[in-house]
């Protein structure tokens, strides 16, 4: 499946594309932000599922967007990471940086906890 | 007698060459017999040399980024070339989260990352002549 990006309530849902590099992640961004901007989003949680390659490119996206929605009193979360790709998160530390969950479920139930709180 | 491979490949410094760049370079390390991890590794830090050499080498403008890659027994060394702007301070450019571009979301651990997953990194680099990437692994 194709990089996408969905909406559950207050919680984007950012799939990333199989190759996550700078030049399959360049429009990418673009599309994102505006989707953070409109109402009523508050959390991001970045699915890894598909991923098969992952560079520091992806990690500078998800430390913008992430620091976008923390700014706007939301969380950021990754989810699927394995393999390579949780080595490349993980030398850059990003997995310390941003909550890590099993799957796109965990994650929201997980933030919608906190929000109970 | 140890056995040496050598190729060599030139590309224009386009973002949609940074797959074509690791992808080629993964498949000749493939006659040492590398793991599947050892192949992400070299490909992860080729794709980083190479993004950079585009993002901050040409700055986005065109040129000719050029692949040396060589295989000396168990040893890959693979030289990522530019003649771009070259780096300031290659110092301060090696720190993780620096960046030059960070309206452009870069993490700013593209060296980092080569650090970590190659066995030997060296970047030499003259402002406004171009930058050379060293990278080298053993393959056990």
């Amino acid at each position: 499946m194709s990089k996408s990006i969905r909406r559950y309530k207050e919680h984007l849902i950012v799939k990333f594309p199989k190759e996550a590099d700078h030049h399959h992640l360049s429009s990418f961004s673009d599309k994102i932000r505006m989707e953070i901007l409109k109402r009523g989003v508050k959390n991001i949680i970045f699915d890894f599922s598909d991923v098969t390659f992952i560079d520091s490119s992806a990690v500078g996206l998800i430390l913008s967007k992430s620091k976008t929605v923390e700014s706007l009193g939301g969380k950021a979360g990754l989810c699927c990471a394995k393999g390579h790709v949780l080595k490349v998160l993980n030398a850059c530390t990003a997995v310390g940086l941003s909550k890590m969950f099993d799957n796109v479920e965990e994650a929201i139930s997980c933030f919608e906890k906190k929000q109970e709180a | 007698m140890e056995f040496y491979n050598e190729m060599t490949v030139s590309f224009k410094s386009l973002s949609i060459n940074e797959s074509f760049a690791r992808v080629v370079v993964a498949s000749f390390v493939t006659s040492l017999d590398p793991t599947l991890e050892d192949l992400a590794d070299i490909k992860t830090a080729v794709s980083e040399a190479v993004t950079n050499a585009i993002i901050h080498g040409y700055e986005g403008k065109d040129g000719i980024i050029t692949i040396h890659c060589t295989i000396t027994g168990k040893t890959v060394t693979i030289k990522i070339i530019d003649k771009g702007v070259g780096i300031e301070d290659i110092e301060k450019a090696r720190q993780p989260f620096y960046t030059s571009k960070p309206e452009m979301e870069r993490s700013g651990m593209g060296f980092t990352v080569m650090e970590t997953f190659m066995d030997r990194m060296e970047v030499e680099s003259r402002p406004g002549e171009g930058t050379t990437v060293t990278l080298i692994k053993t393959i056990e």
